[in-house]
């Protein structure tokens, strides 16, 4: 009895996959640690937790509002300029994703690193930790179609 | 072993205070977190800024953080750090063996640094300057 095998390649529909998977898993990964940043973060007039932004992948910012919105918490709060992602990462190709979550306070590293009389109390780190894992957990699937 | 974080606290200062190097270049200055408001400097500060656990079984489970450590001074120049902070580096890199350094009931498998660290502000008009690296530290509970 004859057998007949049909091959069907379905290469072009994985390359279109990994495009737009990669780009969510990016856009999730930066969404997530701005919240979980934003959250941990020390409060007083709450400018620090709220200038938390996103920046990337392509054009997409929330830095507008979000520096609108530290601001509004605290006048005296001094803003910084937006690092965008080609700025982060000049040698990667602009082709690729890329996301930057950011403070968009002046005041935030001191807040991260402490001074001299002042522990840290970090929260971009502790984000990064958290953001490492769940990248890596969304960046397995990125072929699935 | 939740206060595992203080057997690495404990490493550190130890470590770092009972070098000569450092511990003259500082003054003995060598404070965890924050040094007591008006401290001389320079100084040497190490704190904990975050990690994650990997659980490998019941008891066992792998620790990865990262401690701020670094060389501080009052003036605009690093220069007068640089030694410190070199010392630090090699000091702590160096300092782990193959089968790890254990600490009460932690051992201490690896340090390394993973970003380097140079910042440099003001307070009420005195320039101070910062000099180190983020280093990460892995640890595991130390079986019998």
């Amino acid at each position: 009895m004859p057998v007949r095998v049909r091959v069907i390649s379905r290469i072009p529909q994985a390359q279109a996959a990994i495009v737009k998977n990669t780009t969510d898993a990016v856009r999730d990964a930066a969404q997530y640690g701005r919240t979980y940043a934003s959250q941990i973060a020390p409060r007083r007039t709450g400018s620090l937790a709220d200038s938390m932004y996103v920046s990337g992948p392509g054009e997409d910012s929330s830095y507008p509002q979000a520096t609108s919105t530290a601001s509004s918490d605290n006048p005296r709060a001094i803003i910084v300029p937006e690092v965008k992602p080609s700025e982060a990462e000049p040698n990667v190709s602009p082709t690729y994703p890329v996301a930057v979550y950011a403070p968009g306070v002046e005041h935030s590293i001191f807040i991260e690193e402490g001074t001299r009389y002042m522990a840290p109390q970090p929260f971009l780190i502790p984000s990064s930790e958290v953001v490492r894992n769940f990248f890596l957990g969304a960046v397995v699937k990125v072929a699935d179609i | 072993l939740s206060a595992d974080l203080s057997r690495v606290d404990k490493w550190l200062y130890s470590h770092m205070a009972a070098d000569n190097i450092i511990n003259t270049a500082s003054g003995g200055r060598i404070y965890a977190d924050e040094a007591p408001q008006g401290a001389a400097t320079p100084m040497v500060l190490y704190a904990f800024l975050g990690g994650s656990d990997r659980l490998l079984s019941f008891r066992g489970r792998l620790s990865s953080v990262l401690y701020l450590i670094r060389a501080v001074n009052e003036g605009s120049s690093y220069d007068s750090i640089l030694a410190v902070a070199d010392r630090i580096d090699e000091l702590l890199t160096t300092a782990i063996s193959d089968q790890g350094t254990v600490v009460d009931d932690t051992r201490i498998t690896a340090c390394y640094r993973e970003q380097p660290h140079q910042r440099k502000d003001q307070a009420f008009g005195v320039p101070v300057v910062y000099l180190g690296g983020y280093y990460r530290i892995t640890f595991q509970p130390a079986f019998q």
